[in-house]
This record gives structure tokens, C-alpha cells and sequence, in this order.
């Protein structure tokens, strides 16, 4: 259902470039997700027309090249040209939504071996990258603000961990609720990075969303 | 849309020769498709247009990015509306936005073993679409772009919000196997 809702564009920001990434690293679900696009295409195509008031005017406002939209007034955020062949740390979608590079974030110790860089709290989403040292067991959300609860998506960037569910590496996602057994363990080679989504006012939807159904 | 995107060639005319007459074409027939989509999702009308023509305008900027092999051309402007309303709720967190970020699409072009062709894959994904009986094609059109809540839906339909979440759940699980067995592969 989370790579419905992406295609639909039904997602919050936050889960939207978390799923943006996990396309971008992962290529099993695009087809997927593409088909689903190509539908949201023929529905669009389909859709009973609305007109647009001031029609010429928007016409012409467009071929004058001097559009007033914000988007010519607000600078692009830039990404750092990469070295060719070094794949980056965080994926164009995930760079894109915290607009900056991974070195760029400021992390602070939650617990020892455990860091973590909030990048966003709004509507009771928390978006936040986490640093886990190789090794490291810890029962996901309680370490953390145990009054934070809700569904839970985790996307490996770097490392890997296991939990309950199965076991997770480089653009994986891994999804919990309340109802799950929140242990993991942190692979013992490598520090973990992981990007995580938390909705605290959401539950999976039975067993629609549990492990690999995303 | 089916076999051939009509619309393809107008994009082309755009891209190259920045041909008003194909553009104004391009606008009479997406724009207010566009308006409609936006409304639906639930957009005040000033904001749905507002975006619409920020779509519009993008594409005319950016004709020469359109691949017809890779997507429709109303698939394509289906993700640029996609993604720019995504932009929307994060300029409201101050976020900035771009027409780069309108066009971040991930390329999600086929595997590699897959020799189909944007149209043809288009017609099996149509395909797949009608194959859904109808009720359950009007609860994957109200949840997925529509935007509306499980049980928003169970309230305009009169029916049980059970029924509603097992109804999309054999929906969406149908969608999945009829584009499995039409040749668009879903590896778990």
C-alpha cells in the first residue's frame, strides 16, 4: 500500500522520499510502481474536464517565458556534483527532501552507539536519520520517545539489520507497528545508517502492509 | 492511448521548434484535466489552477525532457503533477521547490529483459484496469486518486468500512496478478 499511495501521490513528503529512495536503490518494485503511474496517467487522460478561468491569459503568461511562479524566484536546491562511479550515500529523493549532503547533518548521541538527526516533525510525523553502532541491539522505539508511537518505515543506507520480520541491507525497508516485537539487532560488520519515518497517528492496516507487502 | 500517444507528437513539436499551436493543443486538452484531478484531491479551486499552470508551464520549459519511449504523454504529466503537489505540502513546511524537483522522476524504466514498449505496456496496464469489475475499479479511483480515506469512501458508498478495506485489499491484490500475468513483472 505505501508504493500505492507513492504512485497515487497520496504520501506525506516524509514517506514519499522514503519510498522515492527505496525505488531509486532497489529495482524490484518499479515496475510495479510504474504500471500503477501509468494508470494514474490513463485515469488523468480520462478525467471530465474543469476549465481553467482566464485561459488566453495563462496561455500567453506561459510563451512570454517570464512566468511569475515561485519556482523561478526560489534558488534550486544544488546538489555537490558526485565523483563518477561513487554511488552517494543518500539517494537524489532523500537529498532532495532534507536538502542537504549526508555530511551536512548534525547528530546527537540518543543512547551510546545509538545517534540520531532529526530532519523533520510536523503532524505527528517524525522523519530522522539514525546512526546504530555494528552490533548493536536495541528495541527499536523505546530507546527513543517511548510516547512516539504508531507505524514505523525504516530505510537501510548503509549496513544492515535483522529484526522479527527478516533481515534488512541497503535500500530495504522494513515496516512495524505496536503490534510487532520491536528487537533488532544491528549487523556485527558495519555501522547502520538508516532513514526512518515514524506516523504516529497510523496503524498498518491488518496484514496488508506487514513485511515485504509494501 | 492505446497502441499510439497522440500526444506524443505534439510534445516533440514543442521540444524542437517551441510550436505554440502544438502547446495550445497540449493545454486545451490537459489543463483542465489537471484542474479536475487537483480539485478531486481535495485542492481549493485558486490552488489547483495555480498548480495546473505551474505544470503547464514546466512542460513547456522542459518539453525536450519527455522520452515517448519511457511514458505517455499523460503519464508524464500525471508524475510532474504528482510530484509538484508533494512540493506543495512541503513549501508549507518552507521547503524550496523547483522545476527539478517537479521533474525528480525516478527513472523507472522497465527491467531490461522487458522489450515492451511504453504504449504497448500502457494498453496492459489499461488492460488490467478494466479487467477489475467495476466496483472494485471505483474504490482503487476513490483511495488511490482520489485521495480519500478508507472510510470516507465506506460513507459515500453506504457500505461497511469492512467491506471497504476487503474489497481494495482483492482489488489491489487482482491489479498486481492481472499485471503479473500480462508481462509486467512485480518481483517480491
Amino acid at each position: 500500500m505505501l508504493l500505492a499511495a507513492f504512485a497515487a501521490g497520496s504520501l506525506e513528503p516524509a514517506f514519499a522520499a522514503l519510498v522515492g529512495a527505496h525505488l531509486e536503490l532497489r529495482g524490484e518494485n518499479r515496475d510495479f510502481v510504474a504500471s500503477l503511474e501509468m494508470a494514474g496517467g490513463i485515469l488523468l487522460d480520462d478525467s471530465e474536464p474543469v476549465p481553467l478561468s482566464e485561459r488566453d491569459r495563462r496561455l500567453s503568461a506561459i510563451f512570454s517565458d517570464k512566468p511569475c511562479t515561485r519556482s523561478h524566484v526560489l534558488a534550486p536546491y544544488d546538489p555537490a556534483p558526485l565523483a563518477a562511479g561513487i554511488e552517494p550515500l543518500l539517494p537524489l529523493a532523500l537529498r532532495a527532501y532534507v536538502e542537504r549532503d549526508f555530511d551536512a547533518l548534525e547528530w546527537s548521541e540518543v543512547t551510546p552507539g545509538l545517534q540520531q538527526c532529526v530532519v523533520a516533525t510536523s503532524n505527528g510525523i517524525e522523519a530522522s536519520f539514525l546512526r546504530c553502532r555494528a552490533g548493536k541491539r536495541w528495541p527499536r522505539r523505546d530507546d527513543r520517545n517511548s510516547d512516539q508511537r504508531g507505524l514505523e518505515v525504516t530505510l537501510v543506507l548503509q549496513g544492515g539489520f535483522g529484526d522479527a520480520q527478516g533481515h534488512y541491507l541497503r535500500g530495504d525497508i522494513a515496516v512495524a507497528d505496536d503490534a510487532m516485537d520491536p528487537r533488532s539487532v544491528i549487523d556485527p560488520n558495519e555501522e547502520a545508517i538508516l532513514f526512518v519515518v515514524r506516523d504516529s497517528g497510523r496503524r498498518l492496516n491488518g496484514s496488508l502492509m506487514r513485511g515485504a507487502q509494501l | 492511448m492505446v497502441g499510439s500517444d497522440k500526444y506524443a507528437p505534439l510534445m516533440m513539436a514543442v521540444a524542437q521548434h517551441r510550436d505554440r499551436e502544438a502547446f495550445t493543443r497540449l493545454f486545451d486538452h490537459f489543463a483542465p484535466r489537471l484542474n479536475a484531478f487537483l480539485l478531486r484531491l481535495g485542492m481549493e479551486a485558486v490552488a489547483a489552477e495555480e498548480i495546473t499552470q505551474e505544470v503547464m508551464e514546466t512542460i513547456w520549459r522542459k518539453a525536450a525532457l519527455f522520452d515517448a519511449q519511457k511514458s505517455s504523454v499523460a503519464t508524464w504529466i500525471y508524475r510532474i503533477a504528482r510530484n509538484r503537489r508533494i512540493d506543495a505540502l512541503r513549501r508549507d513546511r518552507g521547503g524550496l521547490f523547483s522545476d527539478d524537483d517537479m521533474l525528480a522522476i525516478i527513472d523507472l524504466t522497465p527491467s531490461s529483459d522487458d522489450t515492451l514498449d511504453a504504449a504497448q505496456r500502457e494498453a496492459r496496464v489499461r488492460g488490467a484496469m478494466t479487467a477489475l469489475p467495476p466496483e472494485q475499479l471505483l474504490l482503487v479511483r476513490l483511495a488511490f486518486f482520489e485521495g480519500l480515506t478508507h472510510s470516507v469512501i465506506a460513507e459515500r458508498l453506504g457500505v461497511p468500512l469492512g467491506t471497504v478495506k476487503s474489497r481494495l485489499r482483492l482489488a489491489f491484490t487482482r491489479l498486481r496478478r492481472e499485471l503479473e500475468q500480462s508481462g509486467i513483472r512485480e518481483t517480491e
